[in-house]
């Protein structure tokens, strides 16, 4: 996950961040049926494992972001995935930040949510290994916009916090390009498998 | 495989023994305290805080390091960048091409490093506050602390499943090994490793359904209970007032004009 | 029926009754057709069958969490229909132990898996505790409450497993494999555990693939192949060995060794099952010929072990067989 660490955004940025996500949380948690829980946490498991998976690539080693696939599986529950998810990851590693994990869910969980909308209108929900090549097309794209998305609100972040972050932003951003490439392609091809052997995972919301 | 921050959770100190609820809570008000401040005296005060919290801990200081590394990549270009600029005013030191590089002065060399200090000072704090107590009883904690029961579940059997599903895809990954496969940054790759996390996930669902019946056939509906008790000593609320004190303390500091808050160039 | 059971069957109410049940998986294949048996209290079943039987849907349907339009009333649980809108008040009644221990196994830590169920049930705290440890206890896992589920062995994480439901004293336990995956001392302890509960007089029904170990364990065996082919003893299901081996499976190995032995000149009426069964079957076969063993090799010996083994290979019988 693209995470912004502590003490760099301004604070009401990331006062505005744990709002949200308290308001969002709240909705989607009287939302989800008791019976969705455990199948929503291996599903979150599952996406915490993967996004720890590294791939060489050039000089720099990049790891899977996710959002996109999450907000394409989960549709709104995203939410509280990706948020358990960042709390997890501060825990048990002391990475991404802790007052940023409000503001953190926020730049994953928007972008998550519009990939997942992108997604419903391109396959209208008709997913069976008939549909594969529409559903690889469109969970590619789901995948692209999540990343795309979540770089533009970090970056927007990073802006309005000082002009003196203008050049970290250009080389945060830079630095993310091939990761829209390789998101997109591994969204696809995840969406697209997924389609041909267990089409009904789509099914729940 | 997943290390895990609580490997010296075992240990006893007075952190330890700290009633988890009190612990979570008043280093988390520390952290955002922490985070609100902008003058780099006050922040290196609240550095050397965090530094004494991590010694009375006991947790080695070797490990709290190792796993810093990380963080320390991530927030060294700001050292790095912030005091230099291609678009503003400063000092030119150098030109390559239609680009000038320039200096802004020690303002900003000041508040590069007060970002760091800060970035540096919340990950060590979660060694103190999480890492003291196992993670079942961290989660415990967030239970005591009235978390809503739904996100509490989703905490317990994530931080559960991630272990199982680790080694799964550990698994699945020898097996691709010993067939020949070597990552590379190549299309190849690429796509072999999605199908084997799609894999994964197709896997996982499946799991997710046996773990459901599991439940279901244990009298499962819908909110899950533990045995697990905290009590409350007069020591925790002495250790709670110390630390939330000085958070406070650090708050009503910055307001003062010895400390001046240092944000108004930007 | 079995001769104990139809004797305790006249008044009391069976332990589990399922009465034409059938179950078609969302994608049309059907799993179960059919099916219908009866166990009483206290007996002990061993379920078998090949992969992909419905074994474990039948499991699943046992406490109501599989159910469908065609399965209503079609399983009783002490002499009441199942309703699926009560599943979790069925853990009571029957504890089912999955195959996997690590689906059962979803909490951070041992002792909250195993008081998991009795809080569900709404018992109360310190009862919960005694249970708890209690649980562990019979299962050999005392001592375990702090120990967190992932770094247990499989052995352990199986016998965990059991102590899960275990702690809510179900008068039937269901359970899925519960010998597969062990190495030899931990799949003597988990039989172990099975025979105490067993004898304790609770209720089994073992889903199972480890036929040497059947013997010890069950009174009864029922075969399944989404419908039932075979229910009978024990012994009287293996003596249809070849109903057995049409279906993909086998018997004990002592009892095949020992219809080899037959084919030696051993005089043998009924063929033992296990070890035990072996040792005293050679005993009396020794005591009757005055403290001698005599075999011997006759023109057909040859031909007749060569039948035997090739009636329990299965890739000829399944594959090759022309008939």
């Amino acid at each position: 996950m693209v995470h912004i660490s502590d003490g760099v955004l301004d604070p009401w940025l990331w006062e505005s961040g744990w709002v949200i996500i308290a308001v969002i949380l709240a909705y989607t948690l009287s939302k989800m049926k008791t019976d969705d829980v455990p199948k929503l946490s291996v599903i979150t498991a599952a996406v915490f494992v993967a996004s720890l998976i590294h791939m060489q690539v050039g000089p720099t080693s990049v790891h899977f972001i996710l959002n996109g696939f999450a907000g394409v599986m989960l549709g709104i529950l995203a939410f509280p995935c990706i948020f358990v998810a960042l709390v997890l990851q501060c825990f048990l590693f002391g990475h991404g930040g802790v007052t940023t994990i409000g503001i953190n869910t926020v730049n994953m969980g928007v972008p998550a949510l519009i990939a997942y909308l992108i997604f419903k209108t391109g396959t209208k929900l008709d997913i069976r290994p008939e549909t594969k090549s529409k559903v690889t097309l469109f969970g590619a794209i789901a995948g692209g916009v999540g990343v795309v998305l979540a770089l533009l609100l970090l970056a927007t972040e990073l802006i309005t916090t000082g002009e003196a972050f203008y050049e970290t932003t250009v080389l945060v951003v830079t630095a993310h390009l091939p990761i829209i490439a390789i998101e997109a392609i591994f969204t696809g091809v995840l969406a697209g498998f997924i389609a041909t052997v267990k089409p009904e995972m789509f099914g729940e919301k | 495989m997943i290390s895990e921050i609580d490997r010296y959770a075992g240990i006893s100190s007075p952190i330890h023994r700290w009633d988890p609820r009190f612990r979570l809570i008043s280093i988390f008000a520390l952290i955002f305290s922490v985070m609100l401040l902008y003058n780099l005296q006050l922040v290196m005060i609240g550095m050397i805080f965090a530094i004494i919290l991590t010694c009375i801990s006991k947790i080695p200081l070797s490990f709290v390091l190792s796993r810093m590394k990380l963080v320390f990549i991530f927030v060294i270009p700001f050292f790095i960048i912030i005091p230099f600029t291609v678009i503003g005013d400063g000092v030119e030191i150098a030109s390559f091409g239609g680009i000038t590089l320039s200096y802004r002065g020690i303002e900003y060399v000041k508040f590069a490093a007060m970002i760091v200090l800060k970035a540096l000072t919340a990950v060590m704090l979660i060694f103190p506050m999480v890492g003291t107590s196992r993670m079942d009883i961290t989660i415990k904690a967030l239970e005591g602390l009235h978390m809503p029961n739904k996100l509490v579940q989703m905490f317990a059997f994530t931080y559960r499943y991630i272990f199982v599903l680790d080694d799964e895809f550990t698994r699945m990954d020898r097996s691709l090994t010993s067939r020949g496969f070597k990552r590379q940054g190549n299309l190849y790759t690429l796509t072999t490793i999605s199908k084997a996390i799609a894999m994964l996930f197709v896997n996982s669902y499946e799991r997710a359904d046996r773990v459901f019946y599991a439940m279901r056939s244990k009298g499962y509906s819908g909110t899950v209970a533990t045995l697990h008790e905290f009590h409350t000593r007069w020591q925790d609320w002495v250790n709670t007032a110390v630390v939330v004190g000085f958070a406070v303390l650090l708050q009503v500091a910055a307001t003062s004009d010895t400390f001046s808050a240092a944000r108004g160039f930007l | 029926m079995t001769a104990k059971a139809a004797a305790m069957g006249a008044g009391a109410a069976a332990a589990i009754r399922v009465h034409d049940l059938n179950y078609t998986y969302p994608d049309g294949t059907a799993a179960l057709e059919h099916v219908s048996f009866e166990i009483e209290k206290g007996e002990s079943v061993a379920l078998v069958g090949p992969n992909g039987a419905g074994k474990s849907t039948l499991l699943l349907h046992l406490n109501g969490i599989l159910h469908s339009k065609t399965s209503r009333g079609a399983v009783e649980i002490l002499g009441e229909p199942i309703n699926p809108k009560k599943v979790h008040k069925m853990p009571k009644k029957i504890g089912i132990v999955f195959q996997d221990p690590d689906d059962m196994l979803f909490m951070p830590l041992l002792a909250d898996d195993v008081a998991f169920g009795p809080i569900n049930l709404g018992i109360e705290k310190d009862e919960v505790k005694r249970q708890v440890k209690d649980s562990l206890l019979r299962v050999g896992l005392a001592g375990y409450e702090t120990r967190v589920s992932h770094h247990l062995s499989g052995g352990e994480k199986k016998r965990a497993a059991i102590a899960t439901v275990l702690s809510m004293d179900p008068e039937i336990i269901a359970m899925d494999e519960p010998t597969a995956n062990l190495d030899p001392k931990s799949r003597e302890e988990l039989i172990e555990i099975l025979r105490t509960l067993k004898d304790e007089g609770k209720t089994l029904i073992i889903i199972t693939h480890d036929v040497n170990a059947i013997p010890e364990l069950a009174d009864r065996v029922i075969v399944l192949e989404k419908t039932v082919i075979a229910d009978g003893t024990t012994r009287e299901v293996f003596a249809d060995s070849d109903m057995l081996v049409a279906a993909g499976l086998d018997v004990p190995t002592i009892m095949q060794f020992f219809e080899v032995l037959q084919a030696f000149g051993y005089p043998c009426d009924v063929l033992p099952l296990s070890i035990d069964g072996a040792v005293k079957n050679l005993t009396e076969t020794i005591e009757n010929g005055s403290g001698h063993l005599h075999l011997h090799i006759h023109k057909h010996t040859h031909t007749e072990v060569g039948a035997v083994r090739g009636k329990y290979q299965h890739h000829r019988t399944a594959a090759n067989c022309p008939k």
